[in-house]
């Protein structure tokens, strides 16, 4: 055990404010700043002041590894809040399981992973993709059309939504894929296959910037979301007031969290952090995870008065909290967390509007890698709202 | 893309294995009490991978396991007699060692392992260790079972080509004249030219008839 002391406790933030996908990964710095200033009003850790170490590793995955060994090493700090990319948590897993520290990772990803170094806060596929592949076929059509930036998440995201269409009856038209940091004008061809295949709807997997683009394109390119709606299971609030919020209108989302989602927890947290950082400013499903998951790691750090990890993360693991989306729970054997999912269609003012929800929290299973329709009745028990 | 092989049961040894089947894999642990063991007996189960647990390893593998992981170094130590039938294995065995010393490396090459997973555990690569000796396990068997076939085929040629030389010398009629006493004979009882054959030839021990030693060529 800790002696008791004063000191601060220091944690480490990785999340950039350069890059491909900053516009997302601000809005984690942002719910991750936040949370620590609310631990912070309610006395810290035991009298203890939680301090954040900051570092924007601008999008970079090299970066990301030496930035968190620094922390790590010359920071002397255990805990690391950060990472949206793939590339860039496995960047930082292989700095935290070397030096054993702490990941507490806030981004929905493609599953198939468990460290002793890491608590995964975002959905799982089984929590998003399969909502989503059930939501659409069951409502908007057979025919997909595959798009995304070409790195694993992506990839993966594709494979699990082709095999649920493919057992469904379904097809997919055509299937496009861009670097990350593709020019504007490489959406245009893709946009205009697109058009011309006409699918039912387009099963989108860009991030960053790219998200960005290509509704942009899509819009330009007079596309109508009412006819063919782009789903996608990472478009949130902050990239449609990037796009502007006419652009992403009718468009469908898969997450555990929306600014729209209701109740007294999630209202309370919004106006508080308007109150913080502007009128305008909105939240969404990874800015959730990096603020619930601040708080998780705080009721924790109360609990055993350190951050070393080997005493840290099992009273991490199996605690609940009640966050923004719904009451989570950090699960114990795989150390995923079972959240809420929701699909939702963009609205005209930027916000969401919730189509469907499911009954309870769905607990996490990263390692499923087949997902079958016929059980789908009985597993989600989605709710249209 | 369609799969290829839908559903396929766990215990058809023939067919590849794809990750989704992964859960319909039954996993024997041998592992005494530690930790490790505990770790990996919890990552099975994350994986979705069916697991019981024993220690010590069972005189008979039960018939219904697929993979057989075994922690290598308390079966040396503890002078444990495994008799585990590396020629014929009864499931596929993935070794856990915590030394690479000789002693430790020829325990696991007698047992013919079909992977190695290192301690400290790392979660990471189990999954990829199961499936791919999974299938280089039914792989083996297939090919066990083709070469058994082949071996079973060129005996039976060399029977029969043994069986018309001796009918050749003694009937003395032509080779295709042998040939159709032995296929007449076959129909006649009922049974295959091979066995006909193999008849001629044990009778010709006994009665000592003539044997051209150049088909004797194994």
């Amino acid at each position: 055990m800790a002696t008791r002391t004063e000191e601060p406790m220091k944690v480490g933030v990785l999340f950039s404010q350069t890059g491909v996908t900053s516009v997302m990964e601000r809005s984690m710095l942002n719910a991750t700043l936040f949370a620590i200033h609310e631990v912070n009003e309610a006395g810290g850790i035991n009298g203890r002041e939680l301090v954040a170490v900051h570092y924007d590793p601008g999008c970079d995955a090299v970066a990301y590894h030496s930035l968190a060994n620094r922390l790590l090493v010359e920071d002397g700090v255990r805990i690391i809040f950060g990472c949206y990319m793939s590339s860039t948590r496995k960047a930082v897993l292989k700095a935290v399981e070397h030096r054993n520290g702490l990941l507490c990772y806030p981004a929905q990803y493609e599953g198939f992973e468990y460290s002793r170094n890491a608590i995964y806060c975002g959905a799982a596929p089984n929590q998003n993709s399969v909502q989503l592949g059930e939501h659409l076929l069951n409502h908007i059509g057979q025919r997909f059309y595959m798009v995304g930036s070409d790195y694993i998440w992506p990839r993966e995201s594709d494979r699990i939504m082709n095999e649920m269409l493919v057992k469904h009856g379904g097809e997919v038209a055509g299937r496009g894929y861009l670097k990350l940091d593709a020019r504007r004008s490489a959406y245009k061809p893709l946009v205009a296959d697109i058009k011309r295949k006409q699918p039912d709807v387009i099963f989108c997997n860009f991030v960053g910037e790219s998200i960005v683009h290509f509704y942009q394109a899509f819009a330009e390119a007079g596309l109508d979301p009412k006819a063919m709606p782009i789903a996608s299971l990472t478009t949130s609030e902050s990239d449609i007031q990037a796009m502007g919020i006419d652009v992403g209108a009718g468009h469908i989302t898969s997450a555990s969290y929306f600014q729209s989602v209701g109740g007294l927890q999630n209202e309370r947290c919004v106006e508080r952090y308007k109150k913080r950082f502007g009128s305008d400013a909105v939240t969404n499903m990874c800015w959730e995870a990096a603020y619930f998951q601040v708080h998780v790691v705080a009721n924790a750090l109360r609990k055993t008065g350190t951050d070393d990890v080997e005493t840290l993360r099992p009273a991490i693991l199996g605690s609940e909290f009640d966050a923004p989306q719904g009451r989570i729970r950090i699960d114990p054997d795989n150390a995923h967390t079972h959240v809420w999912p929701r699909v939702a269609r963009a609205r005209e003012d930027g916000q969401f509007e919730i189509l469907s929800k499911s009954a309870t929290a769905v607990r996490p299973d990263p390692y499923l890698a087949s997902y079958n329709p016929e059980e789908w009745g009985e597993r989600l028990a989605m709710h249209s709202l | 893309m369609v799969s290829r092989s839908p559903n396929v049961a766990p215990h058809d040894g023939s067919a590849p294995i794809q990750i989704k089947d992964i859960r319909s894999l039954r996993v024997l642990l041998l592992q005494p009490k530690s930790s490790e063991g505990e770790e990996l007996w919890q990552h099975l189960n994350r994986i979705g991978c069916q697991v019981q647990t024993n220690w010590p390893p069972p005189a008979e593998i039960p018939a219904n396991i697929d993979v057989v992981f075994a922690f290598i170094r308390p079966l040396v130590e503890g002078g444990i007699t495994w008799n585990w039938n590396a020629d014929d294995p009864p499931a596929v065995l993935i070794a856990i060692v915590d030394y690479e010393n000789p002693i430790i490396v020829e325990k696991v090459l007698r047992l013919r392992a079909q992977a190695v997973i290192g301690l400290p555990l790392r979660t990471f690569g189990i999954l990829a260790n199961i499936l791919l000796s999974v299938n280089n396990h039914r792989r083996e068997e297939r090919l066990r079972i083709r070469v058994e076939r082949l071996s079973a085929k060129l005996k039976a040629h060399r029977d029969i080509d043994k069986a018309k030389e001796i009918l050749m010398a003694t009937n003395k009629v032509s080779e295709q004249v042998a040939y159709e006493t032995l296929r007449e004979q076959a129909m006649n009882k009922r049974t295959t030219i091979e066995a006909i054959a193999l008849a001629i030839i044990n009778a010709s021990d006994v009665l000592k008839l003539p044997v051209k030693e150049a088909v004797d060529v194994a």
